[in-house]
């Protein structure tokens, strides 16, 4: 395990330099005019701006967390509850499930103007966004999950003299679990873009300090005043909070499915 | 320790004319024609018979997950209306949870059951370091060898506290000394704590080195060919005089079968 980690530190070596080495460069291209910084700001430029204005980014980037969250919440809550109702009902299953699958590939984002237009401006229609397209992946793999659960275990639970409710926590749930996780894990990368689409559209909201309208917003306006230092710095903070919600799933999922990795090595 | 494991009321099992026809193809296939079939109290029977001959189904029918068309089954004289209650069954695939350690799967009857799980814990654990399996009770089934995963399901077995065993060929996935340890766990276990025991193999050898008596089954519709007793003290070795005879009769039974359905 831990010659494994040691060899995993290792392996980010060479693309941290690669990494390093690019932004050499681009400061350089900047430095030296190739580039013009109005166009391109040097890293250096990013980086004071995200100290200088850590504050903006700071109100920012929790007003895109609370929409994140609670779109998560929403889309986790009415995702498992989907796939336990279609998978217990084999009507609706047969009703609904070609269905689910066919609209994952409707491309939600799109959405979110109209969404400005019935719910105005504010937290609200971002949650909306957030949680619609978060749903799919969750719904339909925990759906699958249960799905893919042997029937020989339940068997087995049956033949013990196990009910329903015993036969769904101790066998059904803990079998589901792998592939709802791996649903869970696409529902927070797509519930970020999400976030991220309501933002652009719209989404701000007054504050006695300001205006604070999430990162998505905070982008597009520093775009469009032409301070892209703080575009970028948006980019950066979004991309964070992004690889933490993932990695805290991953952290969970470690945990949850220990038996799983075991298995794996 | 012998106080906390618990020892069960001896049971005596009788099948009278029991008959099984599934449906196939729209045609009523008769799988088990009037069986009788008779395990006296603590006695470990085993049947042997041509592969795909109702063996599976027989023990189906004993422990409740399948009905039967007609007949009786008795347990101590009266008519076996609750089998979940008395009958546990084993088969070759272990079936343990893989979320669950070692430990946890031979307790799922116990929880199941709203039994004291700190006594069926102190059982379990009295139990992995009698089979040889001290030190591996927090492991994952995953990191087990089939040997062992086979003396979990094996606990587990025990440990739903039920008169009876059914076991449906659970060591036949396992190479030859493995499945010889697993016959003297077995035997181990079945003195101990006196089940009623039904094994079932295709196995000769098998069926000697275990049981008190082996039935030879049919083809299908399946009955009863022969009852072997099997006199022998235990341990018994395969290359003893006594032994190589008895084999002969099984084989030259169940020859018998196959070149008569030849």
């Amino acid at each position: 395990m831990r010659t494994g980690m040691r060899a995993s530190a290792r392996s980010w070596v060479l693309p941290g330099l690669f990494f390093l080495g690019l932004l050499l460069v681009w400061e350089l291209a900047v430095r030296t005019g190739t580039v013009a910084d109005y166009l391109l700001p040097a890293p250096s430029m990013i980086g004071s701006a995200l100290v200088s204005h850590r504050w903006l980014f700071v109100q920012n980037a929790w007003e895109t967390l609370k929409a994140v969250a609670l779109g998560l919440a929403v889309a986790l809550s009415a995702g498992l509850a989907t796939g336990m109702v279609l998978f217990y009902s084999p009507l609706l299953e047969r009703m609904i499930y070609p269905l689910l699958i066919i609209s994952r590939n409707i491309p939600y984002y799109a959405i979110a103007p109209l969404l400005v237009v019935w719910f105005g401006f504010g937290l609200w229609p971002k949650v909306i966004v957030t949680a619609l397209i978060a749903f799919f992946p969750i719904a339909v793999n925990t759906h699958d999950g249960l799905k893919s659960v042997d029937p020989d275990f339940v068997r087995l639970l049956r033949a013990l003299g196990a009910n329903r409710v015993q036969i769904f926590v101790k066998v059904r749930l803990p079998g589901a679990l792998p592939l709802v996780l791996s649903g869970v894990k696409l529902g927070v990368v797509f519930a970020v873009v999400g976030a991220l689409f309501g933002e652009l559209v719209g989404g701000q909201r007054w504050t006695p300090e300001g205006i604070v309208g999430g990162l998505g917003y905070l982008m597009r306006e520093a775009a469009n005043r032409g301070a892209l230092e703080l575009a970028f710095g948006g980019l950066i903070w979004l991309s964070a909070l992004s690889l933490v919600l993932f990695g805290g799933v991953v952290v969970l999922e470690r945990y949850l499915l220990r038996w799983h990795v075991q298995e794996r090595t | 320790m012998q106080q906390t494991a618990q020892t069960h009321a001896e049971a005596y099992l009788k099948l009278c004319r029991i008959s099984k026809s599934f449906a196939h193809n729209g045609l009523l296939l008769p799988v088990l024609d009037r069986l009788d079939l008779e395990v006296r109290a603590g006695e470990l029977v085993a049947l042997i018979g041509p592969s795909g001959c109702g063996k599976t189904t027989l023990l189906h029918i004993i422990s409740g997950i399948t009905p039967y068309d007609a007949g009786t089954i008795l347990l101590n004289g009266r008519d076996l209306i609750d089998p979940h209650h008395h009958v546990a069954y084993m088969q070759q695939k272990d079936l343990l949870l893989p979320w669950r350690t070692a430990l946890g799967n031979t307790l799922l009857g116990p929880e199941i059951a709203g039994e004291d799980l700190k006594r069926a814990e102190d059982e379990a654990l009295q139990l992995f370091q009698e089979f040889g399996l001290a030190g591996f009770e927090h492991l994952y089934p995953a990191q087990l060898s089939s040997g062992m995963r086979q003396r979990v399901a094996l606990i587990r077995t025990i440990l739903c506290h039920r008169e009876i065993l059914l076991l449906d060929e659970p060591f036949s996935a396992l190479d030859a000394l493995t499945r010889s340890q697993l016959h003297q766990w077995l035997l181990h276990a079945w003195q101990r704590f006196r089940h009623t025991i039904i094994f079932v193999t295709h196995d000769v050898e098998e069926a000697l080195v275990l049981a008190d008596r082996v039935y030879v089954l049919t083809e299908r519709p399946t009955n009863v060919k022969a009852i072997v007793d099997v006199p022998l003290p235990r341990p018994r070795q395969s290359t003893l005089p006594e032994f190589v005879q008895l084999k002969a009769t099984l084989l030259r039974w169940l020859h018998v079968e196959r070149d008569g359905f030849l």
